[in-house]
């Protein structure tokens, strides 16, 4: 045998003890460790995860699910150029983008004014303008029970066309408006406006 | 040998493991200790489950058991244990009349789901009155069940505290059909036909009234008898007429026939009806003669609600044999919506119902006003006269053998 160190000082240090185990037991040793630190890990991620899971994952609510737009009042009503305006008011639980909103009677052009489309964040209502135009008084339904809105949103999750029903409140505002622009009192009809 | 040192060790680590994680979710279950003593509660399910509406009654009987099997399974009301008692009430008003005085004389009914049928839902209002006993339909629509008869004139009463549906109404269905109809599609000329019943001619009313306040023409219109299945006079009669589309105020089993016979005589218009022609079992019946043929239902399609997939997963899992159909999130919310009113009420005694059944029930059905929570099908509540609150609804037209949704509707008065 030569001359070789065995190790120093005061005895063998934990490095020099490892190496002088037979080799079986420290691969046995390291996987047992490797699976106790596994074991460690599942039980950490496990105790955490309702924390760590649904964050990552979780997607917005489709627009129809978050979005409220809902009646206000009429105003501006000019019975000799046929026009008005509706407000309404829009309010969300996550971020909305209000592209456009329309009434598909042929009689009626309403749009959005400003003509831009309309951002709406949670925890702050937007009110909304409509200009309204009767283009015809004939064939204008004065006595509709739930005239809708075609409203196009968008937010994180999809863009939808959907239709808003504004209720009773709304319809019955129409049809007193539509008697205003449209009445007996306004002449006949001419069909342009 | 060595193998077998690795496996001692790896059930010692794996056993260690799975202690971990029992220890994590330890905390989830509240540490709740119920052992014995459990209150059994009973939920009546009143619904067609044989005859010709049975494919949509059995998807509200599956989904009740489904929220009935989660409560219990969630301990979601603590001392109690839910069961589901259900009966048959085959599409009749007069044996949905003798089911509910069976489930009211049944002590242990502490709510009822239920059920299809308006003029069965009608039938049974009564005896669940007079007994205090709640009921919550997932698919009644006529409005006069909850608004009265003089709804339509503006004179809304409500008649029966006891009364409560997640289903919207006709008094939005028929309308909303109407607009979209009209404004949308451009259809001017309308041949309506109802079978007479609550559900088919209330419903072709409240469409028929808003086509013509349109502007709408209605070239014709019959009634037919619902249990009848040779049309071909009144096929006959839309065919030759100028209608852009037929309204159909009826259910599957009527409708299904009658479209596909008006389209053998030569009428080459669509048939549209409600949310009882909103069933995979129409096109089944029709024979592939329905494309383009349409229905509106209530609330938005599911796919659309990520509060439905979890619905939609454990019903899949839960292994019944019959799909859950149009009403099925309807009817696990309204399952839910008792066992929510059932849960304040044992809250409010001291964790257990009251002991005198009459009592309990009383304060069920005041519970039942209160309940919020959000469903299968949005957020589910109430509003004074026992109708939804959450109003959606959907136009969906037969495209490719199967009901694709095309517009959705949310009526949302301040």
């Amino acid at each position: 045998m030569g001359d070789v160190l065995s190790g120093g000082g005061e005895g063998q240090r934990l490095g020099e003890r490892w190496a002088a185990l037979p080799r079986k037991v420290r691969r046995v040793t390291l996987a047992a460790t490797a699976l106790v630190l596994l074991a460690v890990a599942t039980g950490f991620a496990l105790t955490t995860r309702p924390d760590a899971a649904p964050r990552g994952t979780q997607r917005v609510p489709y627009p129809v699910h978050s979005t409220r737009i809902t009646f206000v009042r009429v105003l501006d009503v000019d019975a000799r150029k046929r026009t008005f305006a509706v407000e309404m008011r829009a309010t969300t639980a996550d971020p909305v983008l209000i592209e456009r909103i329309g009434q598909d009677y042929a009689t009626l052009d309403l749009v959005l004014r400003p003509s831009r489309p309309v951002k709406v964040e949670p925890g702050r209502p937007k009110a909304l303008l409509l200009r309204v135009r009767v283009v015809s008084c004939l064939g204008l339904p004065l006595r509709a029970r739930l005239p809708y809105l075609e409203v196009t949103l968008r937010n994180a999750r999809a863009t939808q066309v959907l239709s808003f029903i504004p209720g009773d409140h709304y319809a019955r505002s129409l049809t007193r408006v539509f008697r205003t622009v449209c009445g007996p009192s306004r002449g006949p009809s001419t069909g342009t406006p | 040998m060595r193998h077998r040192s690795l496996l001692i060790l790896t059930t010692t680590v794996t056993v260690g493991a799975l202690t971990l994680s029992a220890c994590g979710s330890r905390d989830d279950k509240g540490g709740s200790g119920d052992s014995g003593g459990k209150t059994t509660v009973t939920i009546g399910l009143d619904a067609p489950l044989t005859g010709d509406l049975s494919a949509l009654g059995q998807g509200i009987k599956n989904s009740t058991d489904l929220a009935v099997k989660t409560a219990n399974k969630n301990n979601e009301v603590k001392g109690v244990t839910f069961k589901l008692e259900t009966l048959d009430d085959q599409g009749q008003a007069g044996t949905g009349q003798q089911n509910a005085t069976k489930l009211v004389g049944n002590e242990e009914v502490a709510g009822v789901v239920g059920p299809l049928n308006s003029h069965v839902g009608q039938s049974m209002q009564k005896v669940f009155g007079n007994a205090d006993l709640v009921q919550v339909s997932p698919a009644n629509t006529a409005p006069q069940l909850s608004q009265g008869p003089d709804w339509q004139k503006g004179d809304k009463k409500r008649l029966f505290d006891t009364y409560f549906r997640t289903a919207t109404t006709d008094a939005v269905q028929g309308p909303y059909a109407a607009q979209y109809l009209f404004n949308k599609k451009k259809f001017k000329n309308a041949y309506i036909i109802d079978d007479k019943k609550t559900y088919g001619a209330g419903l072709a009313g409240t469409f028929q009234d808003e086509f013509k306040k349109l502007g709408g023409k209605i070239v014709g219109s019959d009634h037919i008898n619902p249990e009848d299945r040779d049309f071909s006079a009144v096929a006959t009669k839309v065919a030759k007429s100028k209608a852009d589309f037929v309204y159909i105020g009826s259910e599957y089993p009527t409708g299904a026939p009658l479209s596909a016979q008006i389209k053998k005589a030569g009428g080459n218009i669509p048939a549209v009806g409600g949310d009882a022609l909103y069933s995979a079992e129409y096109i089944k019946l029709h024979k592939k003669k329905s494309e383009g043929d349409m229905a509106t239902s209530v609330g938005a399609p599911l796919e659309t609600l990520d509060t439905a997939k979890t619905f939609m997963k454990n019903y899949k899992a839960g292994g019944y044999k019959l799909p859950y159909e149009a009403y099925g999130g309807y009817a696990y919310d309204s399952a839910w919506a008792v066992i929510q009113a059932v849960k304040a009420v044992v809250e409010k005694n001291d964790g257990k119902l009251p002991d005198d059944m009459d009592d309990a029930r009383k304060q069920i059905t005041d519970a039942m006003k209160d309940v919020k929570f959000s469903g299968v099908t949005g957020d589910v509540a109430f509003d004074e006269y026992g109708d939804t609150t959450n109003k959606q609804l959907s136009v969906y037209e037969v495209k490719g053998g199967k009901h694709v949704p095309v517009q959705t509707g949310t009526f949302q008065e301040n």
